[in-house]
């Protein structure tokens, strides 16, 4: 089981999310270059967090015309899991792999701090193993994070921020998924939350469940 | 100038993208931190956005303005959903040779 972490310009989440799944639970990782990506021979596609060519126009507005996501829009029709976490987030939203948008945060400032999530939706290959409705504690840290959607009943929300709205998103939306629900975005950042050493008084890691669950559904063929 | 009917000129088209349908967080801070809290009163709204200007060959200054407006919506310069295009303006560049 193998899994590409994307790297752009600008990409600072990658070497994390290869962490976890490499040390946390054990999956195989590797970090590629996204002008050296191809799709074949992996199962899954995480794009970390950061600010991908500098978040010129819009945040993941760059990226998302790269030929990688050429290569992740053909994984994803094939029902691969393909995760975006915060500025990957905002790059499959610019896609188009997600609906919506991801607007500048309101009130228009950049957030970085531990925020709990809610899980609504079980049934995809990041969020198996989370109890409907469970509480998830992960921390955030972005400045374009304000999910907006024109039509709030059709879309799959996964994650919704549990007390505090940090960022103005509509219905308090943190994360969403395809309608086949294998492409999965969240603005926080689970593989902040997956080590003890790394979590705050108060939290528990959020994060790790989010990993295992990739890592049950690829062994039980997704 | 361009020098004949086919070739036509270089024009500056200058657009904006703005927000539409939902806040503006940034200038509402402009207007409440900046603008009110100096004193001034009688503005009572700030829209922010980006500008972009494009330098592009065209028949005309329509035609200039036509083809910005088009790829910015195709190339999705712009998100239609939540975006709105401003055309600014537009300025004659000359030949371009």
């Amino acid at each position: 089981m193998r899994v590409a972490v994307i790297r752009f310009p600008g990409t600072n989440g990658d070497l994390d999310v290869a962490h976890v799944l490499n040390r946390v639970v054990g999956l195989r990782a590797d970090v590629v270059w996204h002008e050296k990506f191809e799709g074949e021979g992996y199962d899954a596609v995480v794009i970390p967090g950061g600010f991908s060519y500098g978040d010129w126009l819009r945040a993941g507005a760059i990226a998302s015309r790269s030929p990688a996501l050429k290569e992740i829009r053909e994984m994803a029709s094939d029902g691969k899991p393909i995760l975006g976490i915060c500025n990957g987030f905002q790059i499959l939203v610019e896609s188009g792999l997600l609906p919506g948008a991801l607007l500048p945060n309101d009130p228009p400032r950049f957030m970085a701090r531990w925020v709990r999530v809610k899980v609504l939706n079980t049934k995809t290959p990041f969020t198996a193993m989370y109890n409907d409705g469970e509480v998830a504690s992960m921390p955030i840290a972005h400045g374009e994070g304000r999910y907006y959607i024109d039509n709030t009943i059709s879309v799959n929300a996964v994650f919704t921020y549990h007390g505090e709205n940090p960022n103005g998103s509509i219905n308090s939306i943190a994360g969403v998924a395809s309608g086949d629900g294998n492409v999965v975005g969240l603005m926080p950042h689970p593989e902040r939350a997956s080590e003890d050493a790394l979590v705050p008084r108060g939290h528990g890691k959020g994060g790790l469940k989010l990993w295992l669950s990739l890592r049950e559904s690829l062994l039980r063929g997704w | 100038m361009p020098m004949n009917g086919v070739k036509g000129g270089r024009y500056l088209v200058h657009v904006a993208i703005t927000l539409k349908g939902s806040r503006d967080p940034e200038g509402e801070t402009i207007l409440k931190d900046v603008v009110t809290a100096s004193g001034l009163s009688g503005v009572l709204k700030v829209r922010s956005g980006k500008y972009l200007g494009f330098v592009i060959s065209a028949p005309n200054a329509e035609g200039a303005v036509k083809a910005v407006a088009d790829l910015c919506y195709r190339l999705r310069i712009y998100n239609p959903t939540v975006h709105e295009l401003l055309v600014l303006g537009v300025e004659d560049e000359g030949s371009g040779d």
